[in-house]
């Protein structure tokens, strides 16, 4: 009974993967696999709707894909693909074009043979890379569609499944990579981690939420490791009398507009686990915004009903839920450590070592609870393996660590239960594999997401950039003083922070801005976010720097930092003690971008070579610098968005949160005002004018935010806010912020009224 | 044998062993795109530059990737073909060889890169590993497809043909080939008698002159960008008169002595009444090193029925 089978397999000749590892796989599994290739059949057929299609898709981690940077295709207009209607590049590439398959790993645990199956499936379908996420999982690129069943039984056969990998749905679970080695956690949670997982994969409960619900596990409060404060649901091991548990934490999340979690309950024992997050599935099923993407994550919510409420509604929910055995059941044959050690325990003994070796040591290898034993990093670039080297590794964790190997938040891979006295050996393996790189979790180690490489909301080159900050970083790392260094980078393509810029010292997300009359590739500067405490505090925006100036600011501010620092001052620290005024005036060098006539670089993004306009170009090719009236409106919102964010540091919420509204009025002023420059500054008059003109008309919109921007302002001048704590000043900054991004969007859509000649005059007489 | 995952892997020379630089494949690829240049079905070009021993820069396409690969420490021309179809390992071979000369022979004439390879050197990949497991029978089914097809390809050369990789069951089924000094000849000669030939800019079929159409409502959409561009139109001064998108009028009959007063550097957008015009403008202009010029696709026709309904036809 093999009602699809895919096209490969219909010769008859061909033996199939479906086949061969039909007793292999986990019956359900394969049930599911088999049904979402039928339904690749069907939309082969046009019998399943689009939008239909791309929900299974999604949830099983299969994502489109842009293509070639899509707008700059060639620089300038878009090229069409060869495919049958003829597409074009960019964001609206077609469902059965190459795309990318994301693999779920819960916690970041692989074993070996894991490892090699990931190995095969990157050669075989993609381009024999695999891409570590900031969340523990594994992306593979430019896949076929009619390849993901295959893709998916091979994985199914280890053990590793892709549902629910995107979608509105469970996402992976993550926790730290140093869970059950790590001297300040309170007990292993990765069981916990595993059973979490496991009860909510595919469980009714789960099935109906309104956006992507991401939790994590940390093992104790201080570090970094879980992140759980910016996660929708977190855990933090604790004990109470010999009982374990866990502070529980819901409602935080990055994304466009960040929150910080909220505790929902300081001790839950380990048995109300997963009934609890039973109960507060339902709660947010029943609950939260379905319409709305923009509003739909449970932080939203949470921030609606506020905390003491969401958790009433939880604790009834859980009053009401029949029984299930699952709840309890992982506890039986619970692990006490965090796997099992391949070799004996033994120091590392004085002696000759490998050149390079204590470099490595410094920064790759952590000295694990369990005497005797380490765990060492991988420092991947950019969170990248190739096939080849993921084989290697597996000989190296089947000779070294055994099963122990976790992928982590930062891009990385660990190998754990390292015999201390094998480390010079080991690191001569990784080098011989290319994997000996030094500097894991420095400045050099740069988080980046996958920005306009692949992804369809990519704004600016993020790989690109954190390609070229950590080639330049790695060449001066052993200058480098400990303060820089142990400094955290991260990049995101966009405002939507996949690459957790929030949480770095120094973040980039990536935007654009009109200069010259071409687009040139910027990133906002977000300094002094907190990675420490499960990412308890998020950094602030300072200003848009050109992407080409990006190295040269992060110089400039390492600089300042190490020359004036207090001793042991954190980056976070400097950057409230000097203040943001101060810091953002060592940026501001760095933010304007020459004419396109004295440097075309800025006008080309990282990893790129090409030019917003390609050649040389000649007189007459622009018609001299106009600066437009939005240009010169919008500095006013700019500046008042950086007053509340002083304000909103310095603890005036109230201050903060008008200067942010005010913000936008200014913003939506500068747009009003190119088409009616009589309006007032009443911000009444301008909200109205803004709505009529832009908003209702949908002018503002854009592609995939739709109204999300515009509903800021509108939201905020229909319904001050009745409490003003920090976290809704916060939000309105973020709002502001996010609002002003969107007014040059919208302004270089519609604004600057193209000249009847579509362009620039010639030097030729054009006829009357 | 029906492995149809295929790569082939051409060594650089002289000394794969020495890494190229790879930044400048970024443009090449790009270009590769837009001019059609190797091929297959072209969208992308993935750079992974910062992987050591990687795939380095690839130019990915729907049914064939190109890389510039240095797996194993070895740098080469990586070509894969990725799709199946049902045909023969021996014809999936000789496709996968053609469209790698092909490639070969592009980067060298571009020179850009300083890239050579030998044509005396390479490996063909089987990855497939269910249908072409890394096993001594598979190894030998394979063979007997593929060697006939060598002998076709190399002519007289003796050939030595060897399996890698045997001793690592997980690593897909390979067969390297050298061939002898006497008798061998360049990637162009092997490309010819494949039935293959170099493609010249901007010929390529799979982007054949309707690629250069820029849509009215693209157009729309430069021009409320403000973005920078010439519009030219290629009509007569009546039919301008009529009606016109305010470009800048050169009758085609005229434009071959006007191009002069044209920037090659420029961004042109060229429209007509309803798009032939435009096309064979385009074409001109493109030929005589014009590297950027569009073609409104359907003339001014299309951009009153889909733009600017209260514009008059004539
Ligand atoms: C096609 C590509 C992608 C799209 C369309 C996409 C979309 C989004 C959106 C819209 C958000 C904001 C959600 C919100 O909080 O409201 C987001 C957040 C996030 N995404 Fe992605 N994403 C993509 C790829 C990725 C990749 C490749 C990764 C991992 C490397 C990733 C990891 C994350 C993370 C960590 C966040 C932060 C939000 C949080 O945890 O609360 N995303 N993404
Ligand atoms: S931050 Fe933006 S560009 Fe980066 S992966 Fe997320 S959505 Fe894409």
């Amino acid at each position: 009974m093999a009602p699809t089978s895919p096209p490969s397999a219909s010769s008859g000749a061909r033996p199939s993967w479906k086949g061969v590892l039909a007793g292999a796989m986990d019956p359900g599994w394969a049930d599911e696999i088999d049904l979402f290739e039928g339904q690749i059949e069907l939309r082969k057929q046009a019998r399943i709707e689009e939008k239909v299609f791309a929900e299974t898709r999604l949830r099983r981690g299969v994502y489109g894909q842009r293509y070639d940077n899509g707008q700059r295709a060639d620089g300038f207009a878009v090229q069409r693909l060869g495919y049958a209607d003829r597409p074009t590049k960019g964001p609206d590439t077609v469902w059965d074009a190459p795309g990318m398959q994301r693999i779920k790993i819960p916690y970041g645990g692989v074993s070996p043979e894991q490892l090699e199956v990931l190995a095969d499936l990157a050669e075989e379908y993609s381009d024999s890379i695999l891409h570590i996420t900031t969340r523990q999982d594994v992306q593979l690129h430019y896949i076929h569609i009619e390849d993901t069943p295959d893709l998916m039984r091979r994985l199914a056969a280890v053990g590793i499944t892709t549902r629910e990998a995107c979608g509105n749905s469970v996402r992976n679970v993550t926790a730290c990579p140093l869970a059950g080695v790590c001297h300040t956690e309170a007990f292993d949670i990765s069981p916990y981690a595993s059973a979490l997982m496991s009860f909510l994969l595919g469980h009714p409960d789960v099935q109906d939420f309104g956006r992507k619900f991401k939790p994590a596990f940390s093992g104790c409060e201080h570090e970094a490791c879980g992140l759980v404060q910016m996660h929708d649901a977190g855990y933090v091991a604790r004990e109470r009398d010999g009982v374990r548990g866990f502070k529980v934490v819901v409602g935080g999340g990055l994304g466009a507009v960040p929150h910080q979690a909220k505790v929902l309950s300081e001790f839950t024992p380990e048995e109300e686990i997963l009934p609890q997050i039973q109960a507060v599935a339902r709660v947010y099923a029943r609950l939260g915004e379905k319409k709305n993407r923009g509003r739909a994550r449970i932080k939203f919510l949470v921030a609606k009903i506020g905390i003491d409420e969401f958790r009433k509604l939880v604790e009834e929910e859980r009053k009401t839920l029949p029984h299930d055995d699952r709840w309890t059941a992982f506890l039986k044959d619970m692990p006490h450590t965090g796997g099992r050690p391949l070799r004996d325990a033994a120091a590392l003994p004085p002696g000759e070592r490998p050149e390079g070796f204590d470099a490595w040591y410094a920064t790759n290898v952590y000295r694990q609870r369990q005497e005797g034993y380490a765990l060492v990093t991988l420092n991947l670039p950019l969170g990248d393996i190739t096939s080849e080297q993921t084989r290697a590794l597996a000989d190296i964790a089947r000779q070294y660590a055994g099963d122990n190997l976790r992928t982590t938040v930062e891009q990385n891979i660990v190998l754990r239960f390292v015999t201390e006295s094998d480390l010079p050996s080991l690191y001569r393996d990784l080098l011989a594999a290319g994997l000996g790189a030094p500097d894991a979790g420095t400045i050099v180690d740069v988080t980046a997401c996958p920005g306009t490489d692949t992804c369809k909301l990519g704004i600016a080159a993020s790989r690109g950039l954190a390609g070229e900050l950590r080639t330049q970083l790695a060449v001066k790392s052993a200058a480098l003083p400990e303060a820089i260094k142990g400094l955290k980078i991260k990049i995101s393509g966009c405002f939507n922070s996949c690459g957790q810029h929030h949480v770095a010292d120094i973040g980039f997300y990536g935007n654009s801005r009109k200069v010259d009359k071409r687009t040139v590739p910027h990133f906002q500067v977000i300094l002094g976010g907190q990675w420490t405490e499960n990412a308890a505090s998020y950094g602030l925006a300072m200003g848009s720097v050109p992407s080409k100036a990006v190295p040269q600011t992060v110089d400039a501010l390492t600089d300042a930092y190490a020359s004036g620092r207090e001793a042991g001052e954190s980056f976070q620290g400097w950057t409230k003690r000097v203040g943001k005024r101060s810091v953002r005036e060592i940026i501001k060098p760095f933010m304007t971008v020459p004419a396109h006539a004295e440097d075309r670089s800025y006008y080309v993004d990282w990893g790129d070579a090409r030019e917003f306009t390609i050649g040389d170009l000649g007189v007459g090719e622009c018609a001299g610098e106009v600066v437009s009236l939005f240009g010169i409106e919008v500095v006013k919102a700019e500046s008042q968005a950086f007053d509340a964010q002083v304000a909103l540091d310095e603890g005036d919420y109230e201050l903060a949160e008008e200067l942010a509204y005010k913000a936008m009025c200014s913003a939506a002023r500068a747009l009003v005002r190119g088409e009616y420059i009589d309006v007032t500054e009443d911000p009444d008059e301008i909200v109205r004018e803004f709505k009529a003109r832009f908003f209702d008309t949908e002018r503002f919109f854009d592609k995939y935010a739709r109204g999300k921007f515009g509903m800021y302002l509108l939201r905020r001048s229909e319904s001050p806010p009745e409490r003003l704590d920090r976290d809704v000043a916060a939000e309105r900054v973020e709002e502001s912020l996010l609002f002003i991004e969107a007014a040059h969007s919208c302004e270089a859509r519609i604004a600057a009224a193209a000249p009847a000649g579509g362009g620039v005059p010639l030097d030729i007489p054009a006829p009357a | 044998m029906t492995a149809q995952r295929v790569a082939v892997k051409l060594f650089a020379d002289p000394d794969p062993a020495v890494p190229v630089e790879l930044s400048p494949f970024i443009a090449l690829f790009h270009r590769f795109i837009q001019e059609g240049s190797v091929e297959g079905l072209l969208i992308d070009v993935a750079d992974y530059a910062h992987v050591p021993n990687g795939p380095g820069i690839v130019l990915i396409g729907h049914d064939v990737d190109y890389a510039v690969d240095s797996t194993g420490g070895r740098t080469g021309l990586l070509v894969t073909r990725k799709r199946y179809a049902n045909l023969s390992l021996a014809d999936v071979v000789r496709d996968t060889l053609r469209k790698a000369f092909g490639a070969a022979v592009a980067i060298e004439a571009d020179g850009s890169t300083g890239l050579r390879v030998s044509t005396r050197s390479l490996v063909i990949q089987l990855l497939d590993r269910l249908a072409a497991p890394n096993t001594d029978e598979a190894y030998e089914a394979a063979v007997k497809e593929v060697e006939p097809v060598l002998r076709e390809v190399f002519g007289d050369a003796d050939l030595e043909i060897a399996r890698t990789d045997a001793g690592d069951p997980r690593k897909g089924l390979a067969v390297a080939v050298t061939v002898s000094a006497a008798g061998a000849v360049d990637a162009v000669a092997l490309l010819a008698r494949m039935g293959g030939a170099q493609r010249t800019a901007p010929v390529a079929a799979s982007s054949g002159p309707e690629s250069w159409e820029i849509s009215a409502e693209d157009l729309k959409k430069l021009r409320d960008e403000a973005a920078d561009f010439v519009l030219i139109d290629v009509r007569e001064q009546e039919e301008y008169d009529a009606v016109n998108l305010g470009g800048t009028l050169i009758p085609l009959g005229s434009l071959g002595e006007r191009m002069g007063e044209l920037d090659k550097g420029a961004h042109l957008i060229v429209h007509c009444k309803v798009g032939p015009r435009g096309a064979q403008a385009v074409a001109a202009l493109r030929g005589a090193g014009f590297g950027n010029a569009w073609n409104l696709e359907g003339g001014i026709f299309a951009w009153i029925d889909r733009i600017d309904p209260t514009l008059p036809k004539y």
